[in-house]
């Protein structure tokens, strides 16, 4: 990772990363293509956007198409004709979210598929061995995943400890750490001393980056960035640092600012198929009637396809016909708002202009002083930066 | 004898004082509300240029655009403009959606019912005539009673010709009155059935309300998808008692076969939703095409065993594609088969991604297109239909021919 240019008020850089496929430009956000593809939406179409690398979903992958079809297809760049860069994470994560339909050992973690009820035995080696066939440029670690909201420490604790020791049984089974990065996942809950023992054990590790973990599961948001900035202050400057499952825009500007560079998160992509449009003022319910008379585009000054072709009042009416291009075209728009934020970041930091874009951003979420939430004011001052 | 039909081939629209001409055989492209379905003007662009007329075509079935109303009354500008659509457009509103079937026994003699999102809709010359005034389409189906099947009494039949022949006259008659219709033209829903007297009877009695007036631009008729002997002289007989000069809209004939015979009879005016079809079922033009050049083949000698044997799609749902990591069609030039493989798409439908019928619909149309195209040339180069039929059959045949 080179770094472009640092912050001097808060802990936010701006970097490349330099990665098989393609050279990304941190702080960015990954938008999620679970099963290989963008719902919806063609590569061709992101990169017309400009999206340097996305996800996709070790778990999903390895039941559909599975191992050996994606081994025959060459890799999943071949497979879904992306040759940018591939996230993919280990499978861990669907631990926490389909708790009733696991069972926890030392070995791995059993799965039993929620739809055809298929088992699955997810190890760190299986993860590895999925993910090696995938090919993505980075790789996450299996990881034993805990929920934020798990309040037994002793629990974390072994969570903490399982990971590290899942992180090596990891590295060793990885069979190409030439054409993919490896990432290990920063785990220890809302501990603060746990953090730390998982951040010195890992970071002992050669590994091209890191990955802040276990948390957005329904925390606090003062835990939540509590957590991040001491997860940012262990890991080492020169190695990216990607924050999971943060996709919020208020969330990314603090992220940033507390120093990671890297994040993902369905919500922009989800909520576009649901009908609703992410604008800088906050979101715009399209779905709903009050657009079926408003001619103008979603957002003025986007430089999306969408907004330079449709109105929202189109828009709306195609969602009430369940068309399934509206989909498609809030997905452009909310793809290119969620990129066209990033960039800005990046060029503020660049400018070293990042508070005012800090303020300036925020402020139009909560353009009344009282509105903002506590924990933005709390991390953004950690940081030198006042709001509210 | 086929000079007489092929020489009217010729599409003309006035437009903005503009002489539009297109050149047949047309295909329009089929939309609900305005879009194609699963495509974004952006992913339509992939179409190659030449495949889309310059003047291009856009079907928007009245259910898809009736339950707007709010939106209707607030815009001021016509349909393409709501749609977003660009200015080198023309729109085409039709009564019923042709990728669905309507419901049987809900017309009446005041109202034609259609079905929307909402649900049923009663419309009267009266309260259609105002959705055509809110969406001041290019073109507009008169609206008919065409809900008539072969089983139906020759008393139910004669009803939807005296009912429709009505609904015609009042739709012309708030046509001429209306000022905000001044450049939309329409096409007539031709009626009667099964029973060609009664088709005769329509097409005169249409003649003597019509004549003279520069309103018709042209009619519609509710095909079969194979051409029959019945459907054939239904089409001679709009020829003889009508403008044989003006297009006739058979919506949902698409299969290439079937695209050949209807233009022997010198229709030419057509739609995508047989596209919309296939992309609805997972399955994907594969049928081989040909250069104009290599239409040599005496026409004489079309055999039923090869028109048997013919296969014009693949079924990428099928589980033989799950490793077929080649393209759709191998010399293809569109987007899906470029960038894309069967494995792949099979894996998109098989996981339920939206993407899969976005690169079906890609490929699909594409394959669709290039055939209206490969026929243009064919026809501007006087190829017989006959031949025409028999070198298709030829280059996808699986036997050798001597």
């Amino acid at each position: 990772m080179e770094i472009i240019a640092t912050c001097s008020y808060t802990k936010a850089r701006v970097g490349k990363v330099s990665l098989p496929h393609q050279v990304v430009d941190t702080p960015v956000f990954m938008p999620v293509g679970t099963q290989g593809t963008l719902k919806g939406v063609t590569p061709q179409q992101l990169r017309e956007i400009g999206i340097q690398i996305m996800l996709s979903n070790t778990y999903h992958l390895g039941n559909e198409p599975g191992e050996e079809v994606m081994n025959e297809a060459g890799g999943l760049h071949k497979f879904m004709g992306w040759d940018r860069a591939l996230l993919t994470d280990s499978g861990g994560f669907q631990m926490v979210s389909l708790i009733k339909l696991t069972t926890l050992t030392e070995k791995g973690v059993d799965f039993i598929h929620p739809k055809n009820g298929s088992r699955m035995l997810l190890t760190p080696e299986k993860s590895m061995a999925i993910q090696n066939s995938i090919g993505a440029d980075i790789m996450m670690q299996l990881d034993d995943v805990v929920s934020s909201t798990v309040t037994d420490k002793k629990r974390v604790e072994e969570a903490t400890h399982r990971s590290i020791r899942w992180l090596d049984r990891c590295i060793s089974a990885h069979s190409r750490p030439a054409e993919q990065y490896l990432f290990p996942i920063i785990q220890g809950g809302l501990h603060e001393d746990l953090r730390h023992e998982c951040l010195e054990a890992m970071t002992k590790r050669h590994t091209k980056g890191f990955a802040v973990g276990g948390l957005s599961g329904g925390e606090s948001k003062d835990d939540f960035w509590k957590t991040v900035t001491i997860s940012t202050d262990g890991l080492p400057a020169n190695k990216p640092r990607y924050l999971m499952g943060v996709g919020y825009a208020a969330d990314l500007v603090v992220c940033t600012a507390l120093g990671c560079d890297m994040f993902d998160c369905v919500f922009p992509t989800r909520t576009a198929r649901f009908g609703s449009a992410l604008v800088p003022t906050g979101q715009l319910t399209i779905k709903s009637k009050e657009f079926a008379k408003d001619f103008n585009p979603i957002q003025a000054d986007c430089p999306c396809h969408t907004c330079k072709t449709y109105t929202r009042a189109y828009v709306h009416m195609l969602f009430r016909m369940q068309h399934p291009s509206a989909c498609h075209m809030l997905t452009i728009h909310n793809v290119t708002y969620q990129f066209t934020l990033m960039k800005s970041m990046r060029e503020s930091i660049i400018a070293d202009r990042f508070p005012d874009f800090i303020r300036k951003t925020l402020g139009r979420f909560y353009p009344t002083i009282g509105d903002y939430p506590s924990w933005i004011v709390d991390a953004l001052h950690s940081v030198n930066v006042s709001v509210g | 004898m086929e000079d007489g039909k092929t020489q009217q081939m010729l599409l003309t629209f006035k437009k903005y004082e503009k002489d539009l001409k297109i050149a047949g055989p047309v295909c329009m492209l089929f939309t609900k509300t305005g879009c194609i379905p699963h495509l974004t003007q952006e992913t339509l662009s992939y179409l190659n240029e030449h495949l889309l007329n310059t003047t291009t075509f856009y079907e928007i079935p009245a259910p898809t655009i009736t339950d707007f109303q709010e939106t209707l009354q607030v815009h001021d500008g016509d349909c393409a403009e709501l749609f977003c659509l660009s200015h080198s457009c023309l729109t085409c509103l039709l009564v019923q959606d042709p990728t669905k079937k309507a419901p049987k026994g809900y017309n009446t003699n005041k109202s034609v019912s259609i079905w929307t999102n909402g649900g049923r809709v009663n419309l009267t010359p009266t309260s259609y005539m105002s959705i055509v005034e809110a969406l001041r389409p290019d073109i507009f189906e008169s609206l008919s009673d065409g809900d008539v099947v072969e089983t139906d009494s020759k008393k139910r039949v004669l009803k939807s010709v005296d009912r429709s022949l009505k609904f015609v006259e009042e739709c012309i008659e708030i046509c001429k009155n209306s000022k905000k219709l001044g450049n939309s033209k329409m096409i007539c829903a031709i009626q009667g059935g099964h029973i060609l007297k009664e088709r005769k009877r329509f097409c005169k009695e249409l003649s003597v309300l019509t004549k003279g007036s520069e309103l018709v631009w042209g009619y519609t008729l509710d095909a079969p998808k194979d051409i029959s002997d019945a459907t054939k002289e239904i089409i001679n007989c709009i020829r003889e008692e009508l403008d044989a000069g003006k297009p006739i809209l058979v919506p949902g004939v698409g299969h290439p076969l079937s695209l050949i015979d209807y233009m022997k009879e010198g229709v030419f005016f057509f739609d995508s939703s047989y596209v919309a079809g296939l992309v609805e079922k997972k399955l994907a033009l594969t049928y081989k095409m040909f250069s104009v050049d290599e239409c040599v083949i005496d026409g004489e000698s079309v055999n039923e065993g090869a028109l048997k044997k013919f296969e014009e799609t693949i079924d990428l749902s099928d589980k033989s594609y799950k490793t077929a990591f080649i393209s759709i069609v191998d010399d293809c030039s569109c987007y899906t088969c470029k960038n894309h493989t069967c494995g792949y798409i099979h894996h998109l439908i098989n996981v339920n991604e939206m993407l899969a019928p976005v690169l079906l619909t890609i490929h699909n149309l594409h394959h669709h297109l290039s055939f209206f195209k490969l026929l243009r040339s064919c026809i501007e180069k006087k190829v017989p239909f006959d031949t025409i039929k028999a070198t298709l059959l030829h280059v996808n045949g699986k036997e050798e021919m001597v």
